[in-house]
């Protein structure tokens, strides 16, 4: 699995313009339903399900990153997007910090599977000094997608 | 000073989904407790168990075997602790269920 295998290019949010958690989640289920990966009245449930999830304990998993995340039955196959934050967003992280990469995931919930290669697939790009660096500096929507896919290729 | 000590122990991914990233949260906010080094091997990779995206990257699915290695002057209640957490399944103790309020903030 590659991360463009299930990033959505269309819903990347270079520039969130959300100041809290629930406003950046909310701006990037938004971004998905634009894009055509969600549908527009699963938009809400979407969205409470992924805050849902937070109150079992912040996806801000450190080092300025955040995994907000759900199953959801409106999908058919593990949908994701990712967006920067410029000013950082205060995600009620482990260590404290605000977050300026987020990755949001949606995945059916018959194919745990799916939701456990994605992460993976997130965590081992996220371990690099260099993707979080490079992704932090990408302008817009078309850098981003060509970092995504130099990651991909293991080329950073 | 207290000894060296190191141990390797056989644990089982019991949790329903996997190893995805709660059970990963837990795993590694306990293991930071202690001051030994901790890792996570499967067969080719190994892992720091105190980190959350290294934790990730094994993708364990329910039922996938690990081994966990311990080396520190708490290794023995170390990984007395962590193979518990693998046997309840990680299942959310009050405290790691609001991981802000677990950590210290100054």
């Amino acid at each position: 699995m590659k991360l463009c295998d299930f990033v959505v290019a269309d819903a990347i949010v270079p520039d969130l313009t959300a100041g809290n958690k629930e406003a950046a989640i909310r701006e990037m289920v938004a971004s998905l339903r634009q894009s055509g990966s969600v549908k527009a009245e699963d938009e809400d449930g979407i969205v409470a399900a992924i805050l849902k999830r937070e109150e079992l304990g912040s996806t801000g998993i450190g080092n300025g990153v955040a995994v907000p995340h759900t199953k959801h039955a409106s999908v058919d196959k593990l949908v994701a997007t990712v967006a920067l934050a410029r000013e950082g967003v205060d995600f009620a992280s482990l260590d404290g910090e605000p977050v300026f990469i987020l990755f949001l995931l949606v995945s059916p919930p018959d194919r745990p599977g799916d939701h456990l290669r994605g992460l993976e697939n997130i965590s081992r790009h996220l371990r690099n000094q260099s993707f979080c660096k490079f992704l932090r500096q990408s302008k817009d929507k078309s850098a981003i997608l060509e970092l995504l896919q130099e990651a991909d290729n293991n080329e950073l | 000073m207290a000894e060296t000590q190191s141990y390797r122990r056989e644990v089982t991914v019991k949790s329903e989904h996997g190893l995805h990233i709660r059970p990963c949260t837990v795993l590694a906010q306990s293991a930071m407790k202690f001051q030994s080094r901790i890792h996570l091997n499967k067969p080719g990779m190994q892992v720091d168990a105190k980190s959350i995206l290294d934790l990730m990257t094994l993708a364990a699915a329910p039922g996938a075997v690990l081994e966990l290695e311990v080396d520190g002057p708490d290794a023995a209640e170390a990984i007395e602790h962590l193979a518990a957490l693998f046997d309840s399944g990680f299942a959310p103790t009050p405290a790691e269920a609001k991981p802000s309020a677990a950590v210290s903030v100054g």
